[in-house]
């Protein structure tokens, strides 16, 4: 059940505030780390930051009335997933929000018949098919390893990497997908370089792509607190683990090329899905265990 | 207990009714015909109320006996008519298939005609039951069934009213024919309730066979080669399971009753036990069209859009869901069996939402979608435990719904536009919102939380979580499910460009090409009947209601009906005031509520910030929208079914995302090897979650912790 008390709910509050600055900082770290693996200088690290704002004061040229509206639900019910999980209720309430919020987003890529729109909402289907059943599965198997499925009690139970270690491998394509980073940047890409694989935000432009951005950080919110909630009693793992998995992800990006959408489904399915089975067997012999002993 | 009057109301009155419109005189002249079936309607609806007020079984765990005096199986002539009336149906199913003059529907026939006339036998060469017990039995699970008959079917029951004659009239058909129809859907819901009633086996057993004659015969009420086509495939799957379920009772013996297998056999031979549950397995997942006995629900689509909505919501596909959890306990007992129906449940819940992903007629998806979820109630009644079933009946029942919704908007979309193309209904939502908007309302209940759907698939999946297999192919189908609505959505959404070709398809009232125009077809600026959108307005705000009410049906209908099939001692219910609680987390129906009216709020304040006219979509002066038809239409105007637009998988050369895709960008690839790779994997964890959970002997109910 979620606390109520008002010192609880105001952390909550400012923490959902807040997540987006983190990640926004985050991605500019990522975006520092990439250059040097390309031995750049990179952008600074508030970068990310100055984009959002800039885009956020720019004057809006003409878009689609839905498609504001679904992008401004989207970053309403992202936010949402992310603050039922500080709050401590079901994690798996939390995952269907998040559902919602992507359902939100694709539904405001295909408002607009570009092709380019079009072709990046139904590439967005394809990574929502290939990603949500692993959310899914990840929330399970933390359920199982915890007795519970209620965040709070999963954050108690933690550390779980030692009992249920493959599930590293879900989480790394989830926060690959979230950050839309390669090989399941297929939809939209974090590179702005041509024109087809920005996809799903072709039309979106000034405050309304900056609030499609914010709704993606959320998103990329909560897969981190997913990662986080592995190991949340002891907050200096959970940071190594963050930077263990952004490190993989980051490789990942570097050597893979972009997947087709089998492919990327395939992929997802089998190394994501693979682990997070893995995962649940471990965590259901565990618990069985425990129970006779 | 009394309450006879309310039976005969219910289940009598109907087919009563539907006698009279049988008449030349009635049935061909329209308004005592519709005077006649809205009082047949509120028959069952009074029905329904005097029954609840003599039985009160809301919110309680109770079980009234109802006899039905004279005419009880109990009775001795009474009984004997009884026991004979399957033997009856099977022969008119016999000269029905002879009709047909297809060999192996005669041999099913007469399989079917054997097994019923030997049930029959067994039954007349038996001592009667001693008197007193009444043959049908009202508990809160048969309350909630009968309540989803009565109510969504008289729902469509109004709505089909005023559909049969325009429907008739595209299809060259003599509109005289339309009481004939009416007639056939009354039967069908006044054969449901008796089924849903029934606890004698040969009751249950008349109430089933109805269902399936009725089926039939308004799936092949048109006449033409696809009616006859699937109403013979109807015919195929109804008998094999009817031949199933009569097989059963043969081998339950003489007075059985449901309760009675629930106890010890009832008097059965222990060997025989998980045979006639066996049976009773196989005739519902027939009846409920579960993977991979779908082909007779999918082939029936070409029906009449208040024949599929009653099909899909409302009646028959719900009886097979139905039996399965009255039987539930007893099947969780018979170690194979329990883990099987939920291994076949979850099967057909992920492979009917993906197959559904790849469908462009609405009506095969909303049909696909149908499988789905009767395989997620399926599963829930193999769980067993009281929170399981408790959700599965709740799916069931905000299913029901949303369904009735989304084929009558369909059936209405069809009726003005002359087409249920996903394609050529590409931004409805924006040409004609009236028309879409109910469609884009029941894919949303379906699809988002906190809507009932949604919170029974939540229960579901906590409450099966330690059955692997069962968990990664509800996270499958989940996915897959979502993305359906999604897609479908987002295709009525789509902002076209002003003249393009399917502008005229998605307007109210307008045909959309010429080679889709009937006889008889509605002209421009025809105004659809008023009952129908009202029927239609009905459904919507029941639908939007499940924003709220799962937990207040959890408390007054699931949780006391689970109580009552398995006793108060399998663990606790779902309600726990406005938000639904497992042992293990909560879903806080309130607070998502209120963040889907935030987002809602949130959505309505930044449209009305955009002011304007909104640009001319990024084209990167390619010109494609410039040809006679979009992306989504092949040269000449037509429809590119498939390969057009949106997210298909079956597509080739135009579907998103393949690996040179539209506009002749190719993409980088990781290949076909990585691909086929993949697949062997997904294939060898699949097999490999299935061996873990059989060798674990995981598969049981209960929740983690």
């Amino acid at each position: 059940m979620i606390p109520l008390d008002p010192l609880a709910a105001l952390v909550v509050a400012g923490g959902t505030l807040l997540a987006p600055v983190a990640v926004g900082l985050l991605i500019g770290v990522d975006r520092k780390a990439n250059a040097a693996v390309q031995l750049r200088v990179g952008p600074p690290v508030l970068q990310p930051l100055y984009d959002v704002t800039k885009l956020l004061a720019k004057a809006s040229a003409g878009s689609d009335r839905v498609a504001a509206g679904l992008l401004a639900a989207h970053l309403v019910l992202a936010a949402g997933s992310f603050a039922l999980i500080l709050a401590g209720g079901d994690l798996l309430v939390a995952v269907l929000v998040l559902g919602a919020a992507n359902l939100s987003f694709i539904l405001a890529a295909s408002a607009v018949e570009s092709p380019f729109a079009q072709l990046g909402a139904g590439r967005e289907l394809v990574v929502l098919v290939a990603t949500e059943p692993l959310l899914i599965l990840v929330v399970v198997a933390y359920a199982l390893a915890a007795g519970s499925f209620s965040s709070a009690a999963i954050a108690a139970g933690s550390p779980y990497m030692v009992a249920v270690p493959t599930l590293a491998l879900p989480l790394a394509v989830l926060l690959s997908a979230t950050l839309r980073k390669s090989p399941f940047d297929l939809a939209s890409s974090h590179h702005g370089h041509q024109e087809l694989v920005k996809g799903s935000t072709t039309e979106m432009a000034g405050g309304w792509l900056a609030i499609a951005e914010l709704g993606h950080w959320y998103e990329a919110a909560v897969i981190l607190a997913l990662i986080v909630l592995a190991a949340a009693r002891l907050p200096v793992v959970a940071a190594a683990l963050v930077a263990a998995l952004y490190a993989i992800v980051i490789v990942a990006d570097n050597t893979l090329p972009r997947a087709t959408w089998r492919a990327a489904l395939a992929i997802a399915w089998a190394v994501g899905g693979g682990g997070a089975a893995i995962a649940l067997v471990t965590a259901v012999l565990a618990s069985t265990k425990g129970a006779m002993g | 207990m009394g309450g006879l009057g309310a039976i005969l109301l219910l289940v009598a009155a109907p087919p009563a009714v539907a006698a009279l419109m049988r008449l030349p005189s009635i049935g061909s002249r329209r308004l005592p015909r519709d005077l006649l079936a809205c009082a047949a309607v509120a028959s069952t609806v009074i029905g329904l109320a005097a029954l609840l007020g003599g039985c009160p079984v809301l919110g309680r765990a109770e079980r009234f006996e109802v006899s039905l005096g004279p005419l009880d199986p109990a009775a001795a002539p009474a009984g004997a008519a009884w026991s004979l009336a399957p033997a009856a149906i099977a022969l008119v199913f016999l000269a029905i298939a002879l009709r047909t003059r297809t060999l192996a529907l005669v041999g099913l026939a007469g399989a079917h005609l054997f097994v019923e006339v030997g049930a029959a036998s067994a039954q007349l060469a038996a001592a009667p039951e001693a008197a007193g017990r009444g043959g049908l039995v009202v508990d809160p699970l048969a309350a909630t069934l009968l309540g989803v008959s009565v109510l969504v079917g008289g729902v469509i029951i109004v709505y089909a009213l005023a559909y049969p004659p325009v429907h008739l009239a595209q299809r060259g058909i003599d509109p005289a024919r339309a009481g004939s129809s009416v007639a056939w859907l009354l039967v069908f819901v006044a054969a449901m309730n008796l089924l849903v009633l029934a606890d004698d086996l040969r009751l249950l057993i008349v109430g089933w066979e109805l269902t399936t004659l009725c089926s039939v015969m308004l799936i092949a009420f048109d006449g033409d080669a696809a009616a006859l086509g699937a109403g013979r495939r109807a015919l195929a799957y109804g008998l094999a399971g009817g031949v199933a379920l009569g097989a059963a009772e043969w081998l339950a013996g003489p007075n059985a009753r449901l309760s009675g297998l629930l106890v010890d056999g009832g008097g059965t031979a222990p060997v025989a036990v998980p045979l006639v549950l066996g049976g009773a397995i196989l005739a519902a997942a027939m009846k409920s069209a579960l993977v991979p006995f779908q082909g007779w629900l999918l082939g029936a689509m070409v029906a009449a859009a208040p024949v599929s909505a009653l099909l899909h919501a409302s009646a028959m596909v719900n009886a097979g869901s139905y039996l399965l959890m009255r039987l539930s306990p007893a099947i969780a007992d018979q170690e194979p069996l329990g883990p099987l129906v939920v291994l076949l449940g979850a099967v057909s819940f992920a492979a009917a939402a993906l197959a559904a992903l790849r469908q462009h007629d609405l009506k095969r998806i909303l049909a696909l979608s149908t499988v789905s979820t009767l395989g997620l109630t399926t599963a829930a009644a193999g769980i067993g435990s009281s929170a399981a079933l408790s959700a599965g009946l709740l799916l069931l029942v905000f299913h029901a719904v949303a369904k009735a919704l989304a084929f009558l908007s369909v059936g209405t979309l069809e009726q003005a536009t002359g087409t249920r193309e996903l394609e050529d209904l590409a931004g409805a939502l924006r040409t004609a919102p009236l028309l879409a908007a109910p469609l884009a309302i029941a894919a949303a209940t379906l699809a988002l939380p906190p809507f009932g759907l949604t919170v029974a698939k939540w229960a579901i999946i906590e409450a099966g979580a330690r059955n692997v297999a069962f968990v990664v192919l509800l996270a499958l189908g989940g996915a897959a499910y979502l993305a359906l609505w999604t897609g479908v959505v987002g295709r009525l959404l789509v902002r076209r460009r002003s003249g393009s070709v399917a502008r005229g398809a998605a307007e109210p009232g307008v045909v959309a090409s010429a080679d889709e125009a009937s006889p008889g077809a509605p002209t421009p600026g025809r105004r659809l009947p008023r009952r129908q959108l009202a029927a239609v307005a009905v459904l919507a705000v029941a639908s939007l209601g499940g924003l709220v009410l799962a937990a207040p049906l959890a408390a007054w209908l699931t949780d006391p009906a689970a109580r009552t099939v398995v006793g108060s001692g399998a663990g606790p219910g779902l309600a726990a005031g406005w938000s639904v609680a497992l042992g293990t987390g909560g879903f806080e129906v309130p607070l998502v509520a209120g963040l889907l009216l935030a987002a809602s709020v949130a959505a309505v304040l930044a449209a009305a910030r955009v002011r304007g006219e909104a640009p001319a979509a990024y084209l990167s002066g390619a010109g494609i929208a410039a040809r006679p038809g979009t992306l989504h239409r092949a040269p000449g105007g037509r429809t590119a079914l498939a390969r057009s637009g949106g997210f298909y998988w079956g597509g080739g050369t135009l579907a998103w995302g393949s690996d040179s895709d539209a506009a002749g960008v190719p993409n980088g690839s990781v290949g076909r090897p990585a691909a086929l790779v993949g697949w062997v994997l997904v294939a060898s964890l699949v097999t490999a979650a299935v061996l873990a959970a059989v060798l674990l002997g995981t598969a049981g109910p209960g929740a983690p912790g």
